[in-house]
């Protein structure tokens, strides 16, 4: 059987959309929770995909899609939950902080807004030029430069407290 | 000359043309502070590389490749059954080759000797030694023609035949070819030509219906002939 390259392409792309996620999401797993969803998104939706155009640009603007409409319907969960979900936190960290213990740049990325966190993580972590990055997200270049140019300071003052 | 932030930035990001970047290294050149900037920008960059990188090396959940593993089988299914539509589509092509058969039938009607089947339903040695070796398109010593092989869903070797008294379909099993289909019986008088040929026609549909990926092409027959028609799974 000869290999089917859009399938082929998403398996090698596993690994750095699992980065993503995880700089995405809160957890690891939301994150693959999040890869999960997407992958199952772009199998449905492979019609979409042009052959011959990037299949990372493309995987990268369902899983931040995906994540920012998931962002969305959790802030208005939480506004009703927020209390109930806390209590819950609470009783399940006991035993397990260590686990839980989330490091400097975790920390410092999740105080960051999602906007900021994409645009750092686009660019910083995975390389992608400026016009790469804004075309991604969907936004002009000037907007995504901005955006990565607050998160950058905020982060540096945030690790430079840690340090 | 003054750099502001977000130009360091893009220099740091690799997003300056030469000639603005060599602006930017003279001004770096002149100013410690701005050094020192540029340090703390690829300083967090290293820190983001050093938090997230070692993601890249972890094995990859199940959950997230099982998904693209069962597409690519369905994948694969779905080619198979375009292939198949497309072979079974040309009938014309296809069929073009059946006045030879049957003209190859009406011979081996003439010629016929004994039955092609012995009690248990499996196929005669003689025909059994044509399904073994002849490969589709070929005739066996024994005059039987082969039409062609494929798979059923069980993922027996399984071949069209047509010689002898009729056409056939013969699956292979443990104990050699089982007959599992044999068309109309060709006969002497009247129409041998009609007779033969709707027969073998009869057994194409068969075959169609039976075969779970359409026909084998000549290199799968090939190692499926080397491999002794042994079943795949």
């Amino acid at each position: 059987m000869q290999e089917d390259p859009f399938l082929a392409g998403l398996t090698a792309l596993l690994p750095r959309m699992r980065r993503f996620a995880s700089g995405l999401a809160r957890d690891p797993a939301d994150a693959d929770d999040l890869c999960q969803a997407a992958i199952e998104r772009a199998l449905n939706s492979r019609g979409q995909w042009q052959e011959g155009t990037r299949l990372d640009s493309w995987m990268y603007r369902i899983m931040r899609n995906m994540w920012i409409d998931e962002a969305r319907s959790r802030t208005r969960r939480s506004k009703t939950f927020a209390d109930e979900e806390a209590g819950l936190h609470v009783g399940a960290m006991g035993a397990q902080e260590a686990h839980v213990e989330l490091s400097n740049v975790d920390r410092a990325m999740q105080t960051l807004p999602d906007e900021q966190r994409e645009a750092v993580l686009l660019v910083l972590v995975e390389g992608y030029k400026y016009a790469e990055a804004a075309a991604i997200v969907g936004c002009p270049i000037g907007t995504l430069t901005s955006r990565l140019l607050r998160g950058r300071e905020a982060l540096m003052v945030k690790l430079g407290e840690a340090a | 000359m003054t750099v502001s932030d977000e130009r360091l930035a893009a220099y740091a990001d690799g997003e300056l043309n030469e000639f603005e970047a060599a602006q930017v290294r003279r001004a770096i050149g002149a100013d410690p502070a701005l050094a020192d900037q540029l340090a703390a920008l690829e300083g967090l960059k290293a820190a983001l590389a050093a938090h997230y990188d070692p993601i890249l090396a972890q094995p990859v959940p199940a959950a997230l490749s099982d998904p693209i593993e069962q597409a690519a089988k369905v994948t694969n299914l779905s080619a198979a059954r375009e292939a198949r539509q497309r072979w079974f589509s040309k009938p014309v092509v296809r069929y073009a080759a059946l006045p030879a058969l049957a003209a190859s039938l009406l011979i081996v009607v003439f010629v016929g000797r004994g039955g092609e089947s012995d009690t248990a339903g499996y196929a005669a040695p003689q025909l059994a030694a044509a399904l073994d070796g002849a490969l589709s398109g070929e005739t066996g010593r024994d005059g039987t023609k082969l039409l062609l092989s494929f798979r059923d869903s069980a993922g027996s070797a399984c071949r069209a035949y047509a010689g002898k008294t009729g056409a056939g379909i013969a699956c292979h099993g443990d104990k050699g070819w089982k007959l599992v289909k044999t068309g109309t019986a060709g006969t002497r008088s009247g129409s041998e030509f009609q007779q033969a040929g709707s027969s073998a026609a009869d057994i194409m549909t068969a075959a169609q219906d039976m075969a779970a990926n359409g026909a084998m092409e000549p290199g799968e027959e090939a190692a499926a002939r080397k491999g002794g028609w042994a079943p795949q799974k």
